[in-house]
């Protein structure tokens, strides 16, 4: 069973009523263990793709399946109970919650959950064990402590920390210097090879090049799509495990 | 989505910004402390009211002569002469009167040493003392063979014994009055209150009609009833007594007035509760400004962290969730504020009590009162921000900068 299809999905906008679509007409299918990336120029909607596909907005025709959940219809709270257990988000400027240390941080989505609060330390922590930061160094630390790549790696541990579905990438790289990107990517990667199926949105072709599956946006429809036999490895001894 | 985890949140949030929580705060702490304070001093006043009209005397009726035309000329209260000494024995006769002091006063002049003291000198009965709970610090009162042989015995109020004697003790003492010597026999406790009570010398009634005024008519009759219970069929049959004494018919007014002193209370506790209700709502209408702030502070607080509601949207949080973590927060500053408000609200009722040397205790109904109405202040106009806050769109949150 696909993790993710959209079955021609539009989004548009009433905009002195004209119709403006950001999304037209996309039919797409994510499956376990997939590694995908969706590129194309600022303003092609890849965005408002990564918004659909997680559920943070809903389409204005078509349909959305998430984990074989059909999600177009739901109500606010199903839809918050959705993205709170299959998807996680990691986004470009990381999102991290200001004066408020780095486990926490990642036990935020298990507090939504309902998970009991020794439980939650107890998994943030090992979220953070696996993203590569030591949780006894870092975990304390408050996100302007930490270096960018290390504030991205606390926000891609609290993507993981509910063991989703699928995890949506929204320019996680953007804005990272190269040698974090290295690591934020071979962290990807990793996971990937772990099986959690991983969705990057990018306007770099660099970071495009990592993924098994390449789909082209541009005016809101793919226009394009694929096959990476043999991605780049992004491979950082310190990441790695 | 725990209650702890979420207090422990909106904490964090107001260490953000500490003076924007405690300015927000101020709001609530003066609501709070005012109704508080207000309230308890109103409480105290009360008190201290009903205290003084209460040692007036016990179960007391004061009868005054009324007015007089005199050609056509009205000539105010008190100035007929109407009252006379069979009246007094009349009202003696009545069953629920328990005693009756007439009672007349004069200017006199005191003379002790090179000492030269104007004063009020009162002149009544021994039943006086009962009658109007006068107390004594030392000495003793004059008795009834005193009063009948009109003996020059007098008792003295603390404020007058200082300005004669100072320091001294006054008992045993001889003083001139208007050129007659008198000894002092005893001292009253101070009154309290108005220091009017204080000073003046009480002498047997026989005596001052004899020496000073010539007038056998007493200015005033303190009848005093059995009971509490007994007060207004008292009233009503001293009332009779004297239109039968004084041969009033029917359908023609009372030339006498009787005041009662449960009516005198209960007309004052009536202004003292008025004013109190009416500072209780002064400070409650500062309570409500203070909530106003609230809901100005918190609408700030959901644009500045729009970002944040969008993320805890994405990560799962539900419209309940959001609107929870603000109601909370704008609850905890109506709880804080009015934790703090009451303390600064007892302390300032302190302060009163101590500076105007008034008995004043917290008042506990005051208390809780404005504790609840501070919290849900605090719930009721944080509705609005937090219902702004959850119904944020998470991408548009998000996207916020």
């Amino acid at each position: 069973m696909a993790i993710l299809r959209l079955e021609r999905v539009s989004k548009w906008y009433e905009t002195a009523g004209e119709p403006f679509y950001a999304v037209r007409d996309v039919s797409l299918t994510v499956e376990p263990g997939e590694f995908v990336a969706i590129t194309g120029p600022s303003g092609s909607g890849k965005s408002t793709m990564m918004h659909l596909m997680g559920l943070l907005d809903v389409p204005s025709s078509g349909e959305v399946w998430i984990d074989g959940v059909q999600a177009s219809h739901l109500s606010d709270r199903e839809l918050a109970r959705l993205r709170n257990q299959k998807v996680g988000f990691v986004f470009q400027s990381f999102h991290l919650l200001p004066r408020t240390a780095a486990w926490e941080n990642v036990a935020l989505p298990l507090m939504y959950a309902g998970v009991r609060a020794a439980e939650q330390r107890q998994r943030a922590m090992e979220a953070l064990r696996r993203v590569g930061l030591d949780p006894e160094a870092k975990g304390y630390h408050h996100p302007n402590q930490l270096s960018g790549g290390q504030q991205q790696r606390v926000a891609i541990a609290r993507a993981i920390v509910t063991r989703p579905a699928l995890l949506l990438a929204d320019e996680p790289t953007g804005n990272l210097d190269s040698r974090s990107t290295e690591e934020i990517l071979a962290l990807f990667q990793s996971l990937n090879d772990e099986g959690v199926t991983v969705v990057i949105v990018t306007h770099e072709p660099y970071v495009a090049q990592h993924a098994r599956r390449v789909i082209r946006f541009a005016d809101g429809r793919i226009v394009g799509e694929e096959i990476n036999e043999h991605p780049l490895r992004a491979e950082l001894a310190e990441v790695a495990r | 989505m725990n209650l702890l985890k979420t207090t422990q949140t909106a904490l964090r949030s107001f260490a953000q910004n500490p003076l924007r929580t405690f300015l927000t705060l101020l709001g609530v702490i003066i609501g709070v402390g005012a109704v508080v304070a207000l309230m308890s001093v109103g409480n105290a006043t009360t008190a201290s009211v009903t205290q003084r009209i209460e040692g007036l005397g016990t179960n007391l009726l004061v009868v005054t002569p009324g007015q007089v035309t005199q050609g056509g000329i009205s000539q105010g209260l008190g100035s007929a002469q109407s009252l006379t000494m069979s009246d007094v024995t009349a009202l003696q006769q009545l069953s629920d009167v328990s005693a009756v002091a007439p009672d007349q006063t004069t200017r006199a002049q005191v003379v002790y040493g090179d000492t030269n003291y104007q004063t009020t000198l009162e002149g009544s009965t021994p039943d006086l003392f009962d009658v109007r709970n006068l107390e004594l610090s030392a000495g003793r009162p004059f008795n009834l063979v005193e009063e009948q042989n009109a003996a020059n015995v007098a008792v003295i109020g603390t404020t007058a014994a200082e300005n004669i004697f100072g320091n001294a003790n006054p008992v045993g003492r001889t003083v001139w009055i208007n050129g007659i010597s008198f000894q002092i026999i005893g001292e009253l406790a101070s009154q309290g209150g108005t220091t009017v009570n204080d000073d003046r010398l009480i002498v047997p009634l026989s005596t001052l009609q004899r020496r000073f005024t010539g007038s056998s008519n007493p200015s005033t009759i303190y009848v005093s009833a059995v009971s509490a219970d007994q007060m207004q069929q008292a009233q009503t049959d001293v009332e009779l007594t004297l239109r039968r004494q004084h041969g009033l018919s029917f359908g023609e007014s009372d030339d006498f007035v009787i005041t009662n002193q449960a009516t005198i209370l209960s007309t004052l506790q009536g202004v003292t509760q008025a004013l109190q209700s009416f500072l209780g709502g002064i400070a409650g209408i500062s309570l409500l400004v203070g909530g106003i702030g609230i809901m100005n502070i918190m609408l700030v607080s959901v644009t500045e962290r729009t970002r944040e509601i969008g993320l805890r949207k994405a990560l799962g949080a539900t419209r309940g969730a959001i609107l929870r973590q603000f109601l909370i927060e704008s609850g905890l500053v109506g709880l804080i504020g009015g934790v703090i408000g009451i303390l600064f609200g007892w302390v300032g009722a302190t302060i009163y009590g101590r500076v105007t040397g008034t008995a004043v205790t917290l008042n506990v109904d005051a208390v809780w009162i404005a504790f609840v109405v501070a919290v849900v202040v605090g719930l009721v106009f944080g509705i609005y921000p937090a219902v702004r806050a959850s119904r944020l769109s998470p991408i548009h949150a998000l996207r916020y900068e």
